[in-house]
């Protein structure tokens, strides 16, 4: 495995969430939800390290919490996305007539659909917004994405000698599909993932910062940057570790991208 | 047009026999898009011949002459537009995969790109048995059926192609070109077709590695008993593994007969350039 | 007199584990000779030509002495190369659909080496020439050019994109553009290995001319003997990174006096054999000993 600078920091970011998340389920230093008027804006002190907010909440603990959420929401939004438009985009390289084109032009249409106007639709249609509605837009909205990827990839491996060799020794569509342009394709669509997981996290903070994801008693990132607003130049602190946290994971996310890109690029294998 | 009987004067057997494949008016038309008009090209220009059993016969042409399109209407990767393709006396033109199984287990072909022909993310042992898991081909019963009969295979084709047995384990980018383009045929060997199509399978080699390659299509070839189809741009190299050949030009067949007829005595023009044009190397200075 | 290329203990290796690619490569090359070098693939032949023009990657190692009429190049900064590079020196590559740029019309691309270094130089200053001027003689030497490499009809081809002309006419405008600036080496490296038989002898006919009439030197990288024999009046062969013969080219492939060469002779004279016989392979003219000592490429 060749070694690349962004694939190590990229991961590392991602990684520091993931252990965040991880330990969220076993320790906090409080609750996040314990309201405490006593303790109201404090700066990072012990034995609030971050600091608390204007409810005297823990902010070390709700970053904890937060992260939860926040990978929750890149995992299944890049999953709907990845389920949902890595089939079509094989399927829309591979097959020929109409189907391929109905695909496009409906991929198309969606890419016109911002995940903010999906998830005001969704939110409407629910009654209220959710986490679930949220993910369920955000995810929604970047199966464009992976069916444009997945179909460049698939058509620059159809093209290739050995899917003509695989039917003259006629090997069933299906296999073809599965088995010979799956595994090629799958470097890219990994590199998608990471960069859609990113802009998944986003898009969740943009909708928390709305009120259109999760509810107030759910800690997330982009809540606590809203509540953070009425404070914004008399205590900063509110807003500047939630936001941090946000930038660092979205950077991990694209840094990762980039690093796979690097190291998984078939052009780059033969390489003597 | 030539008169594509004399071809076949010197190969053609007793009428009980059926020819392996019997080519008639064969035409392709590709559309060529881009440009408002629609204009047409005919990349194969109503094409007849027969291949015997046991026949070797050479494709001739130059890039553009419609080679590859032939040999892939031949081997029912692509449609023609208009014509007749009889493989042992059936039509395969327009038949489903089911139908196509007569031709799909008894016909391999063998790339010119090795890197391209192999796929990069699988080991060469999966790559050589992909026929041999084929279920029209298992439905045939014409492969082993058991996995210990599959690898049986694997490693028979493997050593008549001079690869070595733990190569099996390997992948395709370990290997040189040579030895990637031995794994391709043997890959088309496994399933034990009557009918070999080469295209233009030694032409990315380098020379030295071109003789290695061509020494084992000819003892296969012989051996086996197979039918080959070869297709070149060389003449010489037709020379050395074909006993007929057809010279394409622009989509038609020029020039056809046996190939040391054609080989010392070529009657058309482009023939003659295509054989002045092969180089050679030069001991003599003036 | 100095050689126009001096090339002496030239030891070149890849990556971390400094794989060699060269081992003590020497060779000279007086102004307007020919010199073929010939190979297998991984026996060195490629990098030899990326070596003189300075274009190895950024993880070989480079150590030995090029000499370019007395210039030392090994070492020498990216600058002062790129200098060279184009106008002294210049390159065909063996795919010049890869080496042409796909987003411009060919014309603009031959005229684009012409104008970096030629139409910016002294002259045009010198003697006052205006922009439009400078533009026209251009477009004349362009239009030239291109007829001269036998582009038909070279002013509506001028405009053509690379992916628009056959593989032999892209095979010219890579020739063009190598001689435009009649350069004092041009090297060649496999120029007609993607070629069909009938274009590669017109191509070959062609570069035989071209660097003639420019009176150019040329270092002509080839797996193909014949190809080598039709072009070069000099030939070095190369075994897995050791020059193991070189020679006068009727001396070297009449009488070859290294196996290595004699397994290369014998390859390539595919008309000696009966059909249908085994033909020759390189594995019968070396020992056992020789075959597994040259590990020195990874061929």
């Amino acid at each position: 495995m060749k070694r690349s600078l962004s694939l190590t920091i990229g991961a590392s970011l991602v990684g520091l969430v993931a252990v965040l998340a991880l330990v969220s389920f076993f320790w906090m230093p409080f609750d996040p939800n314990h309201v405490d008027p006593a303790s109201r804006l404090l700066p990072p002190s012990w034995p609030h390290i971050m600091g608390t907010d204007h409810l005297g909440l823990d902010i070390f603990s709700r970053i904890l919490a937060g992260a939860r959420i926040c990978l929750l929401v890149g995992v299944i939004a890049v999953g709907i996305g990845a389920l949902v438009g890595v089939p079509l985009g094989l399927i829309a390289g591979f097959a020929k007539g109409w189907f391929p084109k109905f695909v496009l032009r409906t991929a198309d249409i969606i890419y016109a659909f911002p995940a903010l106007l999906l998830a005001i639709l969704l939110a409407a249609a629910n009654g209220h917004g959710s986490v679930v509605t949220a993910m369920v837009a955000i995810g929604i909205s970047s199966v464009p994405a992976f069916i444009r990827v997945a179909r460049a990839a698939t058509l620059q491996v159809v093209n290739q000698d050995f899917i003509l060799a695989a039917r003259t020794s006629a090997t069933p569509k299906y296999t073809i599909a599965l088995q010979h342009i799956l595994p090629n394709i799958a470097p890219v669509v990994l590199v998608q993932s990471s960069v859609s997981f990113g802009l998944a996290i986003l898009a969740e903070a943009a909708l928390s910062y709305l009120g259109l994801s999760a509810p107030p008693t759910t800690v997330t990132w982009g809540r606590m940057l809203f509540d953070a607003q009425s404070y914004l130049f008399s205590d900063a602190n509110l807003a500047l570790w939630p936001g941090l946290f946000i930038a660092l994971t979205v950077l991990g996310c694209n840094l990762l991208g980039d690093g796979l890109r690097e190291v998984l690029d078939p052009r780059l294998q033969e390489v003597r | 047009m030539v008169d594509t009987a004399r071809t076949l004067e010197s190969s053609e057997p007793q009428a009980t026999v059926l020819p392996e494949y019997r080519v008639r008016d064969l035409t392709r038309l590709f559309r060529q898009s881009g440009t408002g008009a629609s204009k047409t090209l005919l990349a194969v220009d109503s094409v007849s011949f027969e291949v015997w059993p046991g026949q070797r016969l050479g494709i001739v042409g130059e890039s553009g002459s419609g080679k590859s399109t032939l040999i892939r209407m031949l081997s029912a990767l692509q449609l023609p537009s208009s014509g007749v393709i009889e493989f042992r006396g059936k039509s395969i033109v327009g038949l489903d995969e089911e139908g196509l199984s007569e031709l799909r287990s008894s016909v391999q072909l063998v790339f010119q790109d090795p890197r391209s022909s192999l796929n990069p993310r699988w080991r060469v042992g999966r790559i050589i048995t992909e026929p041999l898991r084929a279920p029209l081909l298992r439905r045939t019963q014409r492969v082993p059926l058991s996995a210990e009969g599959r690898q049986a295979r694997m490693y028979e084709v493997m050593e008549k192609m001079g690869l070595e047995p733990e190569m099996a384990k390997r992948y395709p980018h370990e290997f040189s070109g040579g030895q990637r383009q031995r794994i391709a045929i043997a890959r088309a060997l496994a399933p034990k077709p009557s009918v070999l199509i080469a295209d233009e399978a030694v032409s990315a080699l380098d020379v030295s590695v071109r003789a290695h390659v061509l020494n084992l299509i000819t003892d296969r070839v012989r051996d086996d008993g197979l039918t080959l189809l070869f297709v070149s741009h060389d003449l010489s190299v037709v020379r050395h593994v074909c006993d007929s050949v057809l010279v394409m030009k622009s989509g038609r067949v020029v020039e056809a007969g046996p190939i040391a007829q054609v080989y010392t005595d070529p009657q058309q023009r482009y023939t003659q350039e295509l054989l002045s044009a092969v180089p050679r190397i030069r001991t003599q200075f003036d | 007199m100095t050689p126009l290329l001096e090339v002496s203990g030239l030891n070149l290796a890849f990556g971390q584990r400094r794989t060699p690619a060269l081992r003590d490569v020497s060779f000279t090359l007086d102004g307007g000779q020919r010199l073929g070098i010939i190979g297998e693939s991984g026996s060195g032949k490629s990098v030899t030509a990326l070596a003189v023009m300075g274009l190895l990657p950024d993880n070989a190692f480079l150590s030995g002495s090029i000499r370019w009429r007395g210039q030392e190049l090994v070492g020498l900064g990216d600058a002062a190369y790129s200098k060279l590079r184009g106008d002294d020196m210049t390159m065909v590559f063996q795919e010049p659909m890869t080496a042409l740029d796909p987003t411009m019309p060919v014309g603009l691309q031959v005229a684009e080496v012409l104008r970096l270094h030629r139409a910016r130089s002294k002259d045009a200053a010198r003697f006052g020439a205006s922009a439009e001027q400078i533009v026209d003689n251009a477009r004349n030497r362009v239009l030239e050019m291109l007829t001269e490499v036998g582009l038909p009809d070279p002013g509506r081809a001028a405009l053509k994109y690379p992916h628009q002309l056959s593989g032999g006419q892209r095979q010219r405008v890579m020739i063009a553009m190598a001689l435009i600036n009649r350069p004092a080496l041009v090297i060649c490296d496999e120029p007609t290995t993607a070629l069909d038989v009938t274009v590669q002898a017109k191509v070959l006919r062609l570069i035989d001319y071209e660097l003639r009439a420019v009176q150019a030197a040329s270092l002509f990288i080839s797996h193909d003997l014949a190809v080598v024999s039709q072009v070069c009046d000099e030939v070095l062969v190369l075994y897995h990174g050791e020059v193991v013969e070189r020679g006068h080219v009727a001396q070297v492939l009449g009488a070859p006096e290294h196996p290595y060469t004699k397994g290369l002779v014998a390859t390539a004279r595919l008309d000696l054999v009966t059909p249908g016989e085994r033909l020759p392979v390189i594995e019968d003219f070396l020992s056992s000993a020789q075959l597994a000592g040259g590990g020195a490429a990874n061929g």
